[in-house]
């Protein structure tokens, strides 16, 4: 049961936590990090700071069915590296892609060996394939196990803490604020070293299925992952990048689940209501059935616009076994996908699975939106390092990469609170200014009793975004009036966010939910507005500007909010190329 | 504020027993817990918890569960149940996970009664 | 991990029917076997001596024995094996007689099927044993007896005859308990102080002994051998050791105020004496009655033994044990209203009466009415007052008609011309009281009513009571007039029992006694190492109290002989994996879990049982008795092959409780009651030690039918284990339901120790249903 909301500053009890590792985030990547720095150095304090419980929390929740980024044998990093590039349109880091590819295996391994089922192949004994990089796991108590190990490394956790801000010694971050959700109380966490991995950010658009009565989270993403770990960089001047990347994907249409399980593992090819192989027919000149992720992506959407919806995966062709071992895979990954098709007595041998596009997502997993970080995943603010979902410049991690850069984040953090002496000192006014900004909501509550209710600010953010922002309902597709119509409009929500109310610590979450949102979209504007080009079509379709221009934006586009004027600048930054070869092919 | 009911953006009261998640009420205990039952412990959400007035778990906001089932998984009672919102799949079709020590027996009943049984392994201990 | 299979032929016995030669055979070749051998007596010195050697030679570090019953022949093995070198509980036993050989007889082939799945479990079994010693735990060698009356003097006689270090704690400001204010007590009709006095003597001789009044117990935390218990000393102002007894206070004392120990019916001094003969012989002072500022007493006192200012005192104690002797009070007979307790003046109570006869009384022995003072030449007795009655005490409170036998007398001897009516329902005078009761109508010439008065009354203008009854042998109205009614009114355990140990067990039906499992655990409370004594266990004689009292010291021995040694098959708790929801806090029966220093739920072994009902309810399946953890019993079920019954034929799982479902199970084999061979037991230490994610495995593996059979409910030996598996297999019978598996595939039996032809009847029954359902939706 959650506690009383305070409703004055002096109701308001402070924890005060000293560690030396700060992990934000105890999700794949967070509890990843938290291991492997008590491995790096088993003497040092290391504390998660989660806003649910570990054994659940994130993308794992209701489990996984594969890991997408397994180096197998005979497979090269410079391969990896090749083929990630070219599912990005030839924009990726490749610097944190190689240090990435190095480690890859590993955190995969270890769970096997913490007890993660994973086929073998009964002769080779090698994991079995499911595509090129890929292999099937039976990972729906995966999340479990890993928390369970998080513990046994005698691991800090503290479970049911919402992280609101960094805290900051001059531009050196030096740990967290937040509050309690269930205590209510004030947390200030000091670090010598401070880990982000707070995931990527849902719910900036508006999902299609949201109605008044229901279906308000049936996202393919994680819908508790806000962007705060985004949000919190942000406000301190965090540098970030690549945000205009955002990841549309192809999914199972209503339901909103991953479909790459059948298309990729069953080989299942894409069809329009007309029964024509889509991407054969339309799309042969950028690779047919092998054409790009965003491509495949955009696919059903630009049916859908010209007249040949609904769109589906082809299932038809699999046997009964088939369908069988693909409802195992989701029942590992999406278990409620399978009460959907029983839900419509969908035998999907006999009938095509609907697919469509899903609302917009900011996740460095997939994309390279995120942190701009160094090789040694260290963000542009001193001792913060990125990994996972929250960090940028490295696209298509997915959960073996997310765990990996947690490791490789972890060992940077861990020598760097090795090496740290003292934390830095903390100002009272730093700590009461976070205060009252975390309990505001609840202050106006008690003191007005009026104003706006988070959901209400998330609701009006969500179709303003969908509609002016290139959301589902309009395709993907944006020009710059809408973008600018859109910042204006977020400009004001952000302004009025001093109007929110909580009348519990669940809704003061709420307002923080919306809040860091809002902070990623107003970024996220910017970059949709300065990349003027359409390089990833349907992730970033500019109805204005629908052509690759190599010339100008052949290159990273990042941002910084200015922490004093709360200005956003946009900026470039140059590709450097290691691998050679041509960045657009594998 | 709310207890076993959840109120709606249109200021309607539902009864969420009905909606999913679905608490089974003479099958939950309230964990007997001294402070949160189990539902409310794992939620990624935020979404479960226990009605001070009834003393079961409900959900606090049905449109906002992501159905991750990770409080079907848990609870000790086997008292809770997921659906989807009408929007997504008909009545009555289910499905129902048993959990063993190292696997997971789930059984889906379609919308005509169809069964369906999987087993599937959890964890590769010897 | 070598394991040795030893099949017994047990003289045939078992090889009759099954066929160990081929399974000894076959089994050779099983995972992790390292020998494998057929004998025709493994517990004959032969038999033995080849497993010794076994172990000896280090070829085998565990075993399964595969024969007779577990509950057969214990020792004879264990003992051997551990003089070999082998830790005893290494061994995993396999019943392949009287649950498999004889009841199958008339199935060999079956049988023997049956024969190899019970190996493969044990097998599984074995492979995660581990070595284990027993645990000991320091304990202190002092006892705690809370309470001086007769049960607590004469436990603490018991505890330091013993040699024990001995703190008497008594509330009252004299030592004697209620007997204290009797006149008389049976069967000799003594008079009371002489026996405590003779207590008295004795443990104040022993140094060993530290009695203290005016004392209680606050707080007792901590564990049996190491309990912390606060106590609180209230202040006398008087110092026993200055007191001489003189009286001087009382005489010039100006407040008068209600003597306790005379039920109110007389008063003292502020400054008191309890009675003549009190031990201490020390005054007490009421303050509460005082004087704001008077001093009068302390000024008088010749030996300076007041103190007015004295405080009261706080200290800890370190115990081994506890005996809770706090004794009973009267049930309040104003609750029985047709009978005017209360509210009219001539109405007493028998313990009243006992103050009003006692020459240490306030009327000085004489009988005389409390409404004027006049002689009570008629007195009345009513028996049953407030007992066997469900609207105040359900139960028969056992003494009260010995009392009002003995009072009688009383009456006769202060008024030899009075006359005596006793009405009553039935007349419980048992044993040599039967002799009372022969008196009290031959010699007292009592006249016997029976009838359970309806009404007492009085006369306004007389004072007279008017009792009304029936009298049902004659079936005549009849209406009594008396100068005295004395209501023999039940008995309750003490107010203080509940206050100290609230919920130590659940009243059941009114009875609010700490009685205990009177057979299986007499004296024994749901908190080990708390023993009650006396009557706060149940309405008692004196006779009864003093002999408990020594049963209550007896029992309080286990845990001050300096050290206790606990069964190291004890629970642990994979904190990795623990949600702490407190659910094995809960549903311990004997409350032994607590908050350890990390924050995670620990269970004090001390305490614990090791029944195992933690490890069943876990929702998270992270608590694991020693060498019968969740991962063991999930390996042994997994290992059971649901086929081998043949095709068609339905597979029964039965995990029976070892107390009382497992004994009957071996029982019917034993009197070779021939039953079907398609089910597969194992031994569980309680039915709620199961946890149901087994019952989950057993299904999905194939298996048709699960049973779990536990003692009786309110047999059971660990309160409510059966109880709980009961709940939460119909939990899971709800869950099958919905999963569209029949419900009724999975049961709940109850059975006692002797129950082997319901067990028979059960497992056919259920049997031929599986029949019925057809084959587990799983099975291959």
């Amino acid at each position: 049961m959650a506690s009383k909301l305070p409703t004055s500053l002096e109701e308001i009890q402070t924890v005060m936590v000293e560690t030396d590792v700060l992990v934000i985030g105890g999700g794949n990547s967070g509890c990843f990090a938290a291991i492997e720095a008590k491995k790096q150095n088993a003497k040092l304090k290391v504390t998660i700071m989660e806003k649910a419980h570990i054994d659940r929390s994130g993308c794992l929740a209701a489990g996984m069915d594969a890991i997408n980024t397994y180096i197998k044998k005979g497979r090269t990093i410079e391969e990896f590296v090749r083929w990630s590039r070219s599912q990005a349109g030839g924009l990726i880091r490749e610097d944190l892609t190689k240090s990435l590819a190095e480690v890859l295996n590993e955190p995969t391994e270890e769970w096997e060996r913490w007890g993660l089922p994973i086929k073998h192949d009964e002769e080779t004994d090698e994991y079995v394939t499911r595509g090129k990089w890929d292999i099937t796991i039976r990972g729906s108590e995966m999340k479990v196990i890993l928390a369970e190990k998080v513990r046994e490394f005698g691991v800090e956790v503290l479970n049911r803490v919402v992280a609101t801000g960094y805290l900051m010694d001059g531009e050196r971050v030096i740990g967290a604020m937040g509050f309690g959700v269930r205590d209510g109380r004030f947390y200030a966490i000091r670090a010598k070293a401070t880990i982000v991995s707070t995931g990527g950010a849902a719910g900036i658009y508006k999902p299609y299925q949201a109605d008044s009565v229901d279906s308000h989270h049936q996202l393919w993403y994680c819908p508790f992952n806000v962007g705060s770990g985004y949000a919190m960089g942000i406000r301190a001047g965090a540098e970030m990048t690549t945000f205009e990347m955002r990841w549309c994907a192809t999914r199972t249409k209503d339901f909103n689940g991953p479909i790459d399980t059948i298309s990729v593992g069953y080989n299942a090819p894409m069809i329009n209501g007309k029964g024509e192989r889509i991407l054969q027919k339309h799309y042969a000149h950028l690779g047919g059935e092998a054409a790009p992720r965003y491509i495949r992506a955009n696919v059903p959407m630009e049916e859908w616009r010209e007249g040949r919806g609904p769109t589906f995966v082809d299932t038809r062709e699999m046997t009964p076994e088939q369908v069988r071992d693909m409802k195992i895979d989701y029942l590992n990954e999406r278990p409620s996908y399978v009460l959907h098709l029983a839900a419509r007595n969908h035998d999907p041998s006999k009938e095509p699975l609907e697919v469509y596009g899903n609302d917009p997502y900011i996740v460095g997993g997939h994309t390279a939106s995120g942190y701009w970080v160094d090789v040694s995943r260290e963000t542009t603010l001193p001792n913060l390092f990125a990994s996972g979902d929250v960090a940028g410049g490295c696209p298509n991690k997915f959960v073996g990469g997310a765990a990996a850069e947690g490791m490789l984040a972890a060992r940077s953090a861990a020598k760097r609170a090795s090496e740290t002496a003292s934390a830095g000192s903390l100002s009272d006014q730093q700590l009461a200014a976070e205060m009252v900004r975390i309990f505001a909501p609840a202050f106006r509550q008690a003191a007005e009793g009026d104003g706006v209710t988070p959901r209400e600010m998330e609701e009006r953010m969500q179709r303003l975004m969908d509609e002016y922002a290139g959301g589902v309902h309009q395709f993907f597709r944006m020009n710059r009036e809408g973008l600018e119509y859109a910042l204006k409009n977020v400009r004001i929500l952000k302004d009025q966010t001093r109007y929110l109310i909580a009348r519990d610590l669940h809704e003061l979450m709420e307002c923080h939910e919306v809040i860091d949102r809002l902070d990623v979209a107003e970024v996220l504007l910017h970059h949709l507005m300065y990349r003027e080009e359409t390089r990833w079509p349907g992730w970033q379709t500019r109805t204005d500007f629908p052509e690759r221009n190599d010339e100008k934006f052949d290159c990273f586009v990042n941002s910084r909010r200015d922490p004093a004027t709360g200005q956003v600048q946009v900026f470039t930054r140059p590709y450097e190329q290691l691998i050679p070869g041509d960045r657009m092919k594998p | 504020m709310l207890d076993a009911c959840c109120l709606m953006p249109d200021n309607r009261f539902l009864e969420v027993t009905e909606l999913p998640p679905r608490v089974i009420v003479d099958k939950c205990d309230g964990c007997k817990a001294e402070k949160e039952p189990l539902c409310e412990q794992i939620c990624p959400g935020d979404l479960m918890t226990l009605s001070e007035k009834t003393g079961k778990a409900y959900c606090r906001y049905t449109r906002d569960c992501w159905d991750c089932m990770s409080c079907v998984k848990i609870c000790p009672q086997g008292a809770l149940e997921t659906r989807l919102s009408y929007q997504l799949g008909y009545y009555p079709a289910k499905l129902i996970p048993m959990m063993g020590t190292n696997r997971i027996t789930w059984t889906s009943i379609a919308m005509d009664g169809t069964v369906e049984r999987f087993v599937v392994p959890t964890r590769n201990e010897e | 991990m070598p394991v040795g299979l030893y099949f017994c032929q047990c003289h045939g016995e078992i090889s009759r029917t099954v066929d160990t030669a081929r399974l000894a055979s076959v089994l050779s070749r099983a995972r992790g076997v390292a020998v494998c051998r057929e004998h025709p007596c493994l517990c004959g010195a032969d038999g033995l001596a080849i497993m010794q050697r076994d172990v000896r030679d280090g070829t085998v570090d565990r075993i399964v024995l595969a024969g007779c019953s577990p509950r057969v022949h214990q020792e004879t093995f264990t003992a051997a094996l551990e003089a070999a070198g082998l830790n005893r509980y290494m061994v995993e036993r396999c019943n392949l007689r009287e649950q498999c050989a004889w009841p199958h007889a008339d199935d060999p082939a079956t049988a023997t099927g049956k024969a190899r799945n019970l190996v493969l479990m044990s097998l599984a079994k074995a492979r995660l044993l581990e070595p284990l010693v027993p645990l000991t735990f320091p304990a202190v060698e002092r006892a705690l007896v809370l309470g001086a009356g007769v049960a607590g003097l004469s436990a603490a006689l018991d505890l330091a005859a013993a040699g024990v270090e001995v703190v008497v704690a008594e509330k009252e400001p004299y030592l004697g308990g209620h007997v204290a204010g009797f006149h008389r007590y049976f069967p000799r009709n003594c008079p009371p102080m002489c026996g405590v006095d003779f207590m008295v003597e004795r443990l104040r001789a022993d140094t060993k002994v530290s009695l203290h009044t005016c004392a209680e117990m606050t707080e007792i935390t901590g564990s049996p051998g190491n309990y912390q218990v606060e106590m609180v000393k209230r202040p006398r102002y008087v110092s026993p050791e200055k007191c001489t007894a003189c009286g001087e206070c009382a005489g010039v004392c100006p407040i008068s105020r209600s003597d306790r120990l005379g039920q109110g019916l007389g008063s003292t001094r502020a400054a008191y004496l309890p009675h003549p003969l009190a031990q201490p012989r020390a005054y007490v002072i009421d303050r509460e009655a005082c004087l704001e500022g008077c001093d009068l007493c302390s000024r008088a006192c010749p030996t300076g033994a007041i103190d007015l200012a004295q405080q009261e005192e706080r200290f800890a104690l370190r115990v081994g044990s506890v005996v809770v002797a706090t004794g009973w009070e009267s049930y309040d007979a104003s609750l029985v209203e047709q009978y005017g307790y209360g509210r009219l003046a001539n109405v007493v109570t028998n313990l009243e009466l006992e103050r009003l006869a006692s020459p240490n009384g306030p009327t000085g022995g004489k009988l005389l009415r409390p409404s004027d003072g006049r002689p009570a030449s008629r007195v009345a007795f009513l028996q049953c007052v407030g007992s066997r009655d469900l609207n105040h005490l359900p139960y028969c409170s056992q003494i009260c008609c010995a009392v009002t036998l003995k009072q009688v007398g009383y009456v006769r001897e202060a008024l030899p011309e009075a006359e005596i009516t006793v009405f009553y329902m039935d007349l419980r005078a048992v044993g040599e009281y039967e002799q009372m009761y022969r008196e009290a109508q031959e010699q007292h010439r009592a006249l016997f009513i029976r009838g359970n008065p309806s009404e007492v009354v009085q006369d306004p203008r007389s004072g007279d009571a008017i009792v009304r009854a029936e009298d049902t042998l004659s079936g005549r109205q009849v209406e009594v007039k008396a100068d005295l009614v004395v209501l023999a009114v039940g008995m309750r355990p003490s107010r203080g029992l509940e206050r100290l140990f609230p919920s130590l067990q659940p009243s059941s039906g009114g009875w609010d006694f700490a009685s205990g499992h009177t057979q299986c655990f007499p004296f024994e409370m749901r908190r080990s190492g708390i023993y009650p004594a006396g009557s706060c266990q149940g309405p008692m004689d004196v006779s009864t109290a003093t002999r408990g009292a020594s049963g209550a010291a007896m029992k309080a021995m286990a845990t001050l002989k300096g050290r206790v040694e606990v069964r190291p098959t004890v629970p642990v708790v994979d904190k990795a994996k623990c949600d702490k929801c407190k659910r094995c806090m809960e549903e311990c029966p004997v409350e032994a879990w607590y908050w350890d220093e990390t924050g995670y739920p620990a269970p004090d072994l001390l305490k614990c049982r090791q029944c195992g009902i933690c490890q069943g309810g876990c929702p998270m399946r992270v608590i694991s008795l020693k060498n019968f953890g969740i991962k063991m019993v999930a390996n042994a079920i997994q290992a059971l092959d649901p086929s081998f019954a043949g095709k068609g034929e339905p597979v029964l799982l039965a995990l029976l409780c070892a107390n009382d479902a497992y004994p009957a199970a071996d029982l019917a084999g034993q009197k070779r009651h021939a039953y079907p061979p398609n089910v597969v037991t194992m031994p569980v230490p309680c039915a709620g030690s199961v946890n149901v994610a087994w019952v989950a495995d057993a299904l999905t593996n194939g298996v048709d039918g699960v049973l779990i059979a536990g003692c009786k409910s309110d047999q059971c030996h660990f309160f409510h284990g059966s109880d709980l598996a009961r709940t939460r297999l119909d939990n899971m019978r709800e869950t099958l339901k919905r999963m569209m598996i029949e419900p009724d595939r999975v049961r709940m039996a109850n059975l006692g120790i002797a129950d082997d032809a319901a067990y028979v009847e059960l497992v056919t029954g259920f049997l031929s249903d599986l029949r019925g359902l057809g084959p587990s939706p799983f099975k291959a």
